[in-house]
Protein backbone atom coordinates (compact mmCIF):
# COMPACT_ATOMS: atom_id res chain seq x y z
CA UNK A 1 0.00 0.00 0.00
CA UNK A 2 1.17 3.48 -0.88
CA UNK A 3 1.11 6.25 1.53
CA UNK A 4 -0.11 9.24 -0.33
CA UNK A 5 1.14 12.79 0.23
CA UNK A 6 -1.05 15.55 0.56
CA UNK A 7 -0.30 18.65 -2.50
CA UNK A 8 0.65 22.29 -0.87
CA UNK A 9 1.73 25.27 -2.11
CA UNK A 10 4.81 26.68 -1.48
CA UNK A 11 6.87 29.75 -2.28
CA UNK A 12 10.11 30.54 -4.18
CA UNK A 13 12.02 32.54 -1.71
CA UNK A 14 14.34 33.82 -4.29
CA UNK A 15 11.31 34.68 -6.75
CA UNK A 16 9.36 36.85 -4.23
CA UNK A 17 8.95 39.81 -4.25
CA UNK A 18 7.39 41.02 -0.81
CA UNK A 19 4.11 42.90 -2.83
CA UNK A 20 1.07 40.49 -1.05
CA UNK A 21 -0.81 39.96 -3.72
CA UNK A 22 -0.81 36.50 -3.08
CA UNK A 23 -2.83 37.20 0.57
CA UNK A 24 -5.35 39.79 -1.15
CA UNK A 25 -5.68 37.03 -3.87
CA UNK A 26 -6.48 34.22 -1.26
CA UNK A 27 -8.70 36.77 0.67
CA UNK A 28 -10.71 38.18 -2.31
CA UNK A 29 -11.03 34.69 -3.58
CA UNK A 30 -12.92 33.24 -0.23
CA UNK A 31 -15.33 35.96 0.38
CA UNK A 32 -18.13 34.13 0.96
CA UNK A 33 -20.56 37.84 1.37
CA UNK A 34 -20.03 41.02 -0.25
CA UNK A 35 -19.13 39.19 -3.61
CA UNK A 36 -18.33 41.95 -5.36
CA UNK A 37 -15.68 42.58 -8.33
CA UNK A 38 -13.19 44.78 -6.81
CA UNK A 39 -11.30 45.22 -3.80
CA UNK A 40 -13.57 48.48 -3.16
CA UNK A 41 -16.25 46.06 -2.60
CA UNK A 42 -14.62 44.15 0.44
CA UNK A 43 -16.05 46.06 3.44
CA UNK A 44 -15.78 43.23 5.84
CA UNK A 45 -12.05 42.61 7.28
CA UNK A 46 -9.53 41.27 4.50
CA UNK A 47 -8.28 37.63 5.55
CA UNK A 48 -5.93 35.88 4.41
CA UNK A 49 -4.99 32.00 4.70
CA UNK A 50 -1.24 32.41 3.89
CA UNK A 51 1.22 34.53 5.82
CA UNK A 52 3.36 36.86 4.95
CA UNK A 53 6.77 36.80 6.47
CA UNK A 54 9.35 39.19 6.67
CA UNK A 55 12.89 38.13 7.77
CA UNK A 56 16.63 39.50 6.92
CA UNK A 57 17.71 39.42 3.63
CA UNK A 58 14.24 37.06 2.86
CA UNK A 59 10.66 37.88 2.74
CA UNK A 60 8.08 35.01 1.49
CA UNK A 61 4.45 33.68 1.87
CA UNK A 62 4.19 31.25 4.53
CA UNK A 63 1.18 28.72 4.29
CA UNK A 64 -0.16 25.21 5.60
CA UNK A 65 1.59 21.64 4.58
CA UNK A 66 -1.73 19.82 4.37
CA UNK A 67 0.28 17.46 6.57
CA UNK A 68 -0.47 13.60 6.56
CA UNK A 69 -1.42 13.27 10.20
CA UNK A 70 -2.25 16.68 11.01
CA UNK A 71 -1.83 17.91 14.46
CA UNK A 72 -4.41 20.51 14.08
CA UNK A 73 -6.68 17.78 13.19
CA UNK A 74 -6.05 15.82 15.99
CA UNK A 75 -6.10 18.77 18.82
CA UNK A 76 -8.87 20.93 17.62
CA UNK A 77 -11.72 19.96 20.85
CA UNK A 78 -14.57 20.76 18.71
CA UNK A 79 -13.55 18.63 15.38
CA UNK A 80 -13.39 21.65 12.94
CA UNK A 81 -10.88 20.56 11.43
CA UNK A 82 -11.23 18.00 9.08
CA UNK A 83 -9.67 15.84 5.71
CA UNK A 84 -11.22 16.08 2.50
CA UNK A 85 -9.26 14.77 -0.77
CA UNK A 86 -5.96 14.79 0.37
CA UNK A 87 -5.95 18.36 2.32
CA UNK A 88 -6.63 19.94 5.99
CA UNK A 89 -9.62 22.23 5.89
CA UNK A 90 -10.83 24.22 8.71
CA UNK A 91 -14.74 24.56 8.86
CA UNK A 92 -14.92 28.55 10.05
CA UNK A 93 -18.56 28.28 10.96
CA UNK A 94 -17.41 25.55 13.90
CA UNK A 95 -14.24 27.22 14.90
CA UNK A 96 -14.91 28.90 18.58
CA UNK A 97 -11.06 30.69 18.40
CA UNK A 98 -9.43 28.45 21.20
CA UNK A 99 -6.27 28.78 19.59
CA UNK A 100 -5.02 24.89 20.20
CA UNK A 101 -4.61 24.81 16.82
CA UNK A 102 -1.65 27.18 16.79
CA UNK A 103 -0.31 25.91 19.33
CA UNK A 104 0.46 22.52 17.98
CA UNK A 105 0.74 23.58 14.22
CA UNK A 106 4.44 22.85 13.55
CA UNK A 107 5.11 25.61 10.55
CA UNK A 108 2.85 28.25 12.04
CA UNK A 109 0.43 28.12 9.26
CA UNK A 110 -2.49 28.64 11.10
CA UNK A 111 -3.54 31.99 12.75
CA UNK A 112 -6.42 33.79 14.28
CA UNK A 113 -8.07 36.37 12.74
CA UNK A 114 -11.39 38.32 12.78
CA UNK A 115 -14.57 36.57 11.68
CA UNK A 116 -17.91 38.11 11.01
CA UNK A 117 -20.68 35.87 11.01
CA UNK A 118 -23.28 37.04 8.15
CA UNK A 119 -23.76 39.95 5.66
CA UNK A 120 -21.79 43.22 6.70
CA UNK A 121 -24.60 45.41 6.36
CA UNK A 122 -23.64 49.10 5.77
CA UNK A 123 -25.52 51.06 8.72
CA UNK A 124 -26.44 47.88 10.37
CA UNK A 125 -25.46 47.17 13.88
CA UNK A 126 -21.70 46.60 14.74
CA UNK A 127 -21.24 43.51 16.57
CA UNK A 128 -18.20 42.24 18.52
CA UNK A 129 -15.61 40.96 16.34
CA UNK A 130 -15.01 37.67 17.42
CA UNK A 131 -11.30 35.79 16.43
CA UNK A 132 -11.64 32.05 14.10
CA UNK A 133 -8.48 30.04 12.99
CA UNK A 134 -7.91 30.54 9.17
CA UNK A 135 -4.96 28.78 7.04
CA UNK A 136 -4.59 27.75 3.83
CA UNK A 137 -7.26 25.31 2.00
CA UNK A 138 -5.69 24.57 -1.42
CA UNK A 139 -8.95 26.40 -2.47
CA UNK A 140 -10.58 22.98 -2.28
CA UNK A 141 -14.03 24.66 -1.14
CA UNK A 142 -13.83 27.68 -3.69
CA UNK A 143 -12.71 25.40 -7.02
CA UNK A 144 -10.23 25.65 -9.21
CA UNK A 145 -6.42 26.57 -9.35
CA UNK A 146 -4.82 28.29 -6.05
CA UNK A 147 -5.54 32.07 -6.62
CA UNK A 148 -2.11 32.62 -4.97
CA UNK A 149 -0.22 30.83 -7.36
CA UNK A 150 -2.98 31.99 -10.22
CA UNK A 151 -2.15 35.71 -9.11
CA UNK A 152 1.58 35.62 -8.26
CA UNK A 153 3.16 38.00 -10.55
CA UNK A 154 6.63 37.00 -10.51
CA UNK A 155 5.22 33.11 -10.17
CA UNK A 156 6.86 32.91 -6.96
CA UNK A 157 4.28 29.98 -5.72
CA UNK A 158 3.70 26.37 -7.27
CA UNK A 159 1.51 23.41 -6.15
CA UNK A 160 3.42 20.81 -5.23
CA UNK A 161 2.66 17.66 -5.56
CA UNK A 162 5.59 15.44 -3.51
CA UNK A 163 5.43 12.53 -5.82
CA UNK A 164 5.57 13.85 -9.15
CA UNK A 165 8.29 16.38 -7.75
CA UNK A 166 10.32 13.58 -6.64
CA UNK A 167 10.09 11.51 -9.61
CA UNK A 168 11.20 14.74 -11.86
CA UNK A 169 13.94 15.09 -9.47
CA UNK A 170 15.09 11.44 -10.09
CA UNK A 171 14.98 11.41 -13.72
CA UNK A 172 16.94 14.38 -14.15
CA UNK A 173 19.31 13.18 -11.83
CA UNK A 174 19.33 9.95 -13.86
CA UNK A 175 19.88 12.53 -16.63
CA UNK A 176 23.00 14.18 -15.32
CA UNK A 177 24.58 10.45 -14.46
CA UNK A 178 23.73 9.91 -18.27
CA UNK A 179 26.08 13.01 -19.60
CA UNK A 180 28.54 12.54 -17.04
CA UNK A 181 28.99 8.41 -18.45
CA UNK A 182 28.64 9.76 -22.27
CA UNK A 183 31.54 11.75 -22.03
CA UNK A 184 34.04 9.46 -20.22
CA UNK B 1 -38.49 23.82 -0.99
CA UNK B 2 -38.74 28.06 -1.39
CA UNK B 3 -40.02 30.08 1.39
CA UNK B 4 -41.19 33.32 1.02
CA UNK B 5 -38.72 36.05 3.42
CA UNK B 6 -39.98 39.52 3.20
CA UNK B 7 -41.66 39.21 -0.32
CA UNK B 8 -38.35 37.14 -1.42
CA UNK B 9 -38.36 33.79 -2.92
CA UNK B 10 -35.64 31.65 -1.32
CA UNK B 11 -34.42 28.26 -2.26
CA UNK B 12 -34.38 26.12 1.37
CA UNK B 13 -33.43 22.55 2.16
CA UNK B 14 -36.20 20.77 4.83
CA UNK B 15 -34.92 21.41 8.35
CA UNK B 16 -32.75 24.39 7.46
CA UNK B 17 -33.52 27.26 9.96
CA UNK B 18 -34.59 30.46 9.04
CA UNK B 19 -31.60 32.79 9.84
CA UNK B 20 -29.19 30.55 7.31
CA UNK B 21 -31.55 30.99 4.78
CA UNK B 22 -31.63 34.84 5.32
CA UNK B 23 -28.09 35.05 5.81
CA UNK B 24 -27.52 33.20 2.52
CA UNK B 25 -30.23 35.57 0.23
CA UNK B 26 -28.75 38.62 1.73
CA UNK B 27 -31.68 39.33 4.24
CA UNK B 28 -30.30 41.22 7.63
CA UNK B 29 -31.75 39.71 10.99
CA UNK B 30 -29.67 41.05 13.81
CA UNK B 31 -28.53 38.54 16.65
CA UNK B 32 -26.68 38.60 19.75
CA UNK B 33 -26.24 35.37 21.16
CA UNK B 34 -25.96 33.37 17.95
CA UNK B 35 -22.63 31.76 17.10
CA UNK B 36 -22.35 29.12 13.79
CA UNK B 37 -20.06 27.39 16.20
CA UNK B 38 -22.33 26.95 19.17
CA UNK B 39 -25.74 27.16 17.55
CA UNK B 40 -28.68 26.94 19.25
CA UNK B 41 -28.96 28.79 22.63
CA UNK B 42 -31.82 31.39 21.77
CA UNK B 43 -31.64 32.87 24.98
CA UNK B 44 -31.49 36.55 23.24
CA UNK B 45 -34.68 36.56 21.42
CA UNK B 46 -33.40 39.00 19.15
CA UNK B 47 -33.59 37.63 15.94
CA UNK B 48 -37.48 36.67 15.96
CA UNK B 49 -39.17 37.21 12.74
CA UNK B 50 -43.18 36.74 11.96
CA UNK B 51 -44.23 33.13 10.51
CA UNK B 52 -47.44 32.88 8.69
CA UNK B 53 -48.91 29.55 7.95
CA UNK B 54 -52.28 28.95 6.97
CA UNK B 55 -53.15 32.36 7.59
CA UNK B 56 -52.30 32.29 11.19
CA UNK B 57 -48.92 34.23 12.25
CA UNK B 58 -46.48 33.08 15.29
CA UNK B 59 -43.01 34.64 16.47
CA UNK B 60 -40.44 32.40 16.23
CA UNK B 61 -37.06 32.33 16.63
CA UNK B 62 -35.33 32.11 13.53
CA UNK B 63 -31.77 30.90 14.77
CA UNK B 64 -33.64 27.84 15.88
CA UNK B 65 -37.09 27.52 13.57
CA UNK B 66 -36.74 24.36 10.79
CA UNK B 67 -38.63 25.30 7.89
CA UNK B 68 -40.96 22.11 7.17
CA UNK B 69 -43.31 23.54 4.74
CA UNK B 70 -43.35 26.50 2.24
CA UNK B 71 -44.19 29.16 5.00
CA UNK B 72 -44.34 33.43 4.09
CA UNK B 73 -41.52 34.93 6.59
CA UNK B 74 -41.61 38.76 7.62
CA UNK B 75 -38.47 40.08 9.59
CA UNK B 76 -39.44 43.44 9.90
CA UNK B 77 -42.94 44.75 9.87
CA UNK B 78 -43.93 47.22 12.85
CA UNK B 79 -45.16 44.20 15.47
CA UNK B 80 -41.26 42.61 14.82
CA UNK B 81 -39.65 46.17 15.42
CA UNK B 82 -41.70 46.72 18.33
CA UNK B 83 -40.89 43.69 19.68
CA UNK B 84 -37.41 44.30 19.05
CA UNK B 85 -36.87 47.57 20.88
CA UNK B 86 -38.68 46.36 24.06
CA UNK B 87 -36.24 43.41 24.26
CA UNK B 88 -33.47 45.81 23.77
CA UNK B 89 -34.90 47.74 26.14
CA UNK B 90 -34.67 44.98 28.71
CA UNK B 91 -31.11 44.13 27.84
CA UNK B 92 -30.36 47.97 28.49
CA UNK B 93 -31.70 47.75 31.85
CA UNK B 94 -29.90 44.66 32.62
CA UNK B 95 -26.48 46.06 31.24
CA UNK B 96 -27.17 50.28 31.49
CA UNK B 97 -23.23 51.00 30.71
CA UNK B 98 -21.98 48.00 27.87
CA UNK B 99 -20.73 49.14 24.23
CA UNK B 100 -22.47 46.69 22.54
CA UNK B 101 -26.03 46.83 24.22
CA UNK B 102 -25.30 50.86 23.42
CA UNK B 103 -25.10 50.41 20.16
CA UNK B 104 -28.12 47.73 19.72
CA UNK B 105 -29.74 50.18 22.09
CA UNK B 106 -29.20 53.65 19.51
CA UNK B 107 -30.05 51.06 16.37
CA UNK B 108 -33.58 50.10 17.51
CA UNK B 109 -34.34 53.74 18.76
CA UNK B 110 -34.71 52.75 23.13
CA UNK B 111 -36.24 55.47 24.69
CA UNK B 112 -33.99 56.51 27.82
CA UNK B 113 -36.77 57.33 30.07
CA UNK B 114 -38.47 53.48 30.06
CA UNK B 115 -34.65 52.14 30.90
CA UNK B 116 -34.70 54.61 33.93
CA UNK B 117 -38.14 52.83 35.22
CA UNK B 118 -35.67 50.54 36.99
CA UNK B 119 -32.83 49.94 38.87
CA UNK B 120 -30.06 49.97 37.24
CA UNK B 121 -26.53 48.25 37.64
CA UNK B 122 -23.70 49.76 36.03
CA UNK B 123 -20.84 47.11 36.54
CA UNK B 124 -23.32 44.21 34.63
CA UNK B 125 -22.00 43.20 31.63
CA UNK B 126 -23.24 39.80 31.04
CA UNK B 127 -26.67 39.16 29.06
CA UNK B 128 -26.66 35.76 29.77
CA UNK B 129 -26.59 34.50 26.70
CA UNK B 130 -24.50 30.90 27.82
CA UNK B 131 -21.96 30.90 24.84
CA UNK B 132 -19.40 31.08 27.35
CA UNK B 133 -20.40 28.21 29.37
CA UNK B 134 -21.21 26.16 26.64
CA UNK B 135 -17.92 26.89 24.47
CA UNK B 136 -15.99 25.59 27.80
CA UNK B 137 -18.16 22.55 27.61
CA UNK B 138 -17.49 22.25 23.74
CA UNK B 139 -13.56 22.49 24.56
CA UNK B 140 -13.63 19.48 27.12
CA UNK B 141 -12.70 21.60 30.28
CA UNK B 142 -16.20 22.76 31.65
CA UNK B 143 -15.09 25.40 33.81
CA UNK B 144 -18.19 27.88 33.52
CA UNK B 145 -21.57 26.91 33.84
CA UNK B 146 -24.74 29.12 34.29
CA UNK B 147 -25.51 28.82 38.23
CA UNK B 148 -28.27 30.19 40.68
CA UNK B 149 -31.87 30.69 38.85
CA UNK B 150 -34.39 33.87 39.02
CA UNK B 151 -32.72 36.89 39.32
CA UNK B 152 -29.72 35.41 40.87
CA UNK B 153 -28.97 33.80 37.99
CA UNK B 154 -25.20 34.20 36.61
CA UNK B 155 -22.49 32.68 35.13
CA UNK B 156 -19.58 31.33 37.21
CA UNK B 157 -16.87 28.71 38.44
CA UNK B 158 -18.21 26.14 41.30
CA UNK B 159 -18.74 27.67 44.46
CA UNK B 160 -16.82 30.99 42.95
CA UNK B 161 -13.64 29.18 43.57
CA UNK B 162 -10.77 29.13 40.79
CA UNK B 163 -11.81 26.26 38.65
CA UNK B 164 -8.82 23.32 38.35
CA UNK B 165 -10.70 22.50 35.07
CA UNK B 166 -9.92 25.94 33.29
CA UNK B 167 -7.24 26.05 31.10
CA UNK B 168 -7.00 29.95 30.76
CA UNK B 169 -7.31 29.68 26.59
CA UNK B 170 -9.66 32.97 26.77
CA UNK B 171 -12.44 31.23 24.16
CA UNK B 172 -14.87 32.01 26.81
CA UNK B 173 -14.26 35.59 26.28
CA UNK B 174 -13.47 35.29 22.32
CA UNK B 175 -17.09 34.10 22.10
CA UNK B 176 -18.59 36.38 24.22
CA UNK B 177 -20.95 39.23 22.34
CA UNK B 178 -20.60 41.65 25.31
CA UNK B 179 -17.19 41.81 26.31
CA UNK B 180 -18.04 40.78 29.50
CA UNK B 181 -15.81 38.22 30.69
CA UNK B 182 -12.20 40.20 32.21
CA UNK B 183 -8.61 38.58 30.87
CA UNK B 184 -5.83 40.36 32.21
CA UNK B 185 -2.22 39.49 30.53
CA UNK B 186 0.47 41.03 32.71
CA UNK B 187 3.92 40.52 33.54
CA UNK B 188 3.61 36.62 32.59
CA UNK B 189 0.69 36.17 33.94
CA UNK B 190 -2.65 35.37 33.10
CA UNK B 191 -5.50 36.13 35.09
CA UNK B 192 -9.15 34.95 34.38
CA UNK B 193 -12.45 33.93 36.20
CA UNK B 194 -10.28 34.74 39.62
CA UNK B 195 -7.75 32.15 38.79
CA UNK B 196 -3.83 32.96 38.05
CA UNK B 197 -1.86 31.50 35.48
CA UNK B 198 1.94 31.18 34.23
CA UNK B 199 2.05 31.97 30.69
CA UNK B 200 4.67 30.25 28.61
CA UNK B 201 7.15 32.52 27.33
CA UNK B 202 8.50 32.10 23.24
CA UNK B 203 12.18 30.59 22.96
CA UNK B 204 12.80 33.57 19.76
CA UNK B 205 11.20 36.37 20.81
CA UNK B 206 10.38 36.06 24.98
CA UNK B 207 6.46 37.23 24.26
CA UNK B 208 4.00 35.51 26.05
CA UNK B 209 1.40 33.83 23.78
CA UNK B 210 -0.50 31.04 26.19
CA UNK B 211 -1.16 29.45 29.27
CA UNK B 212 0.94 26.54 30.58
CA UNK B 213 -2.23 24.69 31.20
CA UNK B 214 -3.40 25.25 27.51
CA UNK B 215 0.09 24.35 26.00
CA UNK B 216 -0.47 21.07 28.27
CA UNK B 217 -4.44 20.42 26.86
CA UNK B 218 -3.14 20.69 23.39
CA UNK B 219 -0.14 18.11 23.79
CA UNK B 220 -2.47 16.32 25.39
CA UNK B 221 -4.58 16.01 22.82
CA UNK B 222 -2.33 15.00 20.44
CA UNK B 223 -1.04 12.41 22.99
CA UNK B 224 2.79 13.43 22.79
CA UNK B 225 4.83 15.00 25.06
CA UNK B 226 5.14 18.70 24.88
CA UNK B 227 8.57 20.18 23.08
CA UNK B 228 11.28 21.29 25.30
CA UNK B 229 11.27 24.84 23.15
CA UNK B 230 7.67 26.55 22.31
CA UNK B 231 7.47 29.36 19.65
CA UNK B 232 4.75 31.77 19.52
CA UNK B 233 2.63 31.51 15.50
CA UNK B 234 4.97 34.43 14.26
CA UNK B 235 8.56 33.26 15.09
CA UNK B 236 7.52 29.73 13.86
CA UNK B 237 6.22 31.19 10.63
CA UNK B 238 9.91 33.36 10.48
CA UNK B 239 11.93 30.28 10.84
CA UNK B 240 9.67 28.19 8.59
CA UNK B 241 10.47 30.84 6.01
CA UNK B 242 14.15 30.82 6.98
CA UNK B 243 13.97 27.22 6.54
CA UNK B 244 12.50 26.98 2.95
CA UNK B 245 15.27 29.71 2.01
CA UNK B 246 18.14 27.47 3.10
CA UNK B 247 15.98 24.18 1.50
CA UNK B 248 16.64 26.06 -1.94
CA UNK B 249 20.04 27.15 -1.63
CA UNK B 250 21.33 24.42 -0.95
CA UNK B 251 19.39 22.16 -3.62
Amino acid sequence: MKPEFNSFVIADPDKCIGCRSCEIACAAKHRKYNQGKTIGTMNNKVTPRLFFVKNKGNVMPVQCRHCEDAPCLNACPVNAIVEKDGSIIINESACIGCQTCTIVCPVGAVSLLPRTEGNVVTGGIQVKVRAAAYKCDLCKEEGGEPACVKECPKDALRLVDPREDKKDRSVKAAMELLKINANL
Amino acid sequence: MKITIDGKACEAEKGEFILQIARRNNIYIPTLCHSDALPGLASCRLCIVKVIDRGRAKIVTSCIFPVSKEVEVVTNDDEIKRMRKNIVMLLKVRCPENKEVDELAKVFGVEEKRVKRFKLDPEENCVLCGLCAKACKELGTGAISTVNRGMYKEVATPYHEPSPECIGCASCANVCPTNAIKVVDKDGERKIWGKKFKMVKCDLCGEYFATEEHVKYAYDRLGVEKPEKLMCSSCKKKVTAKDIKSIFENA
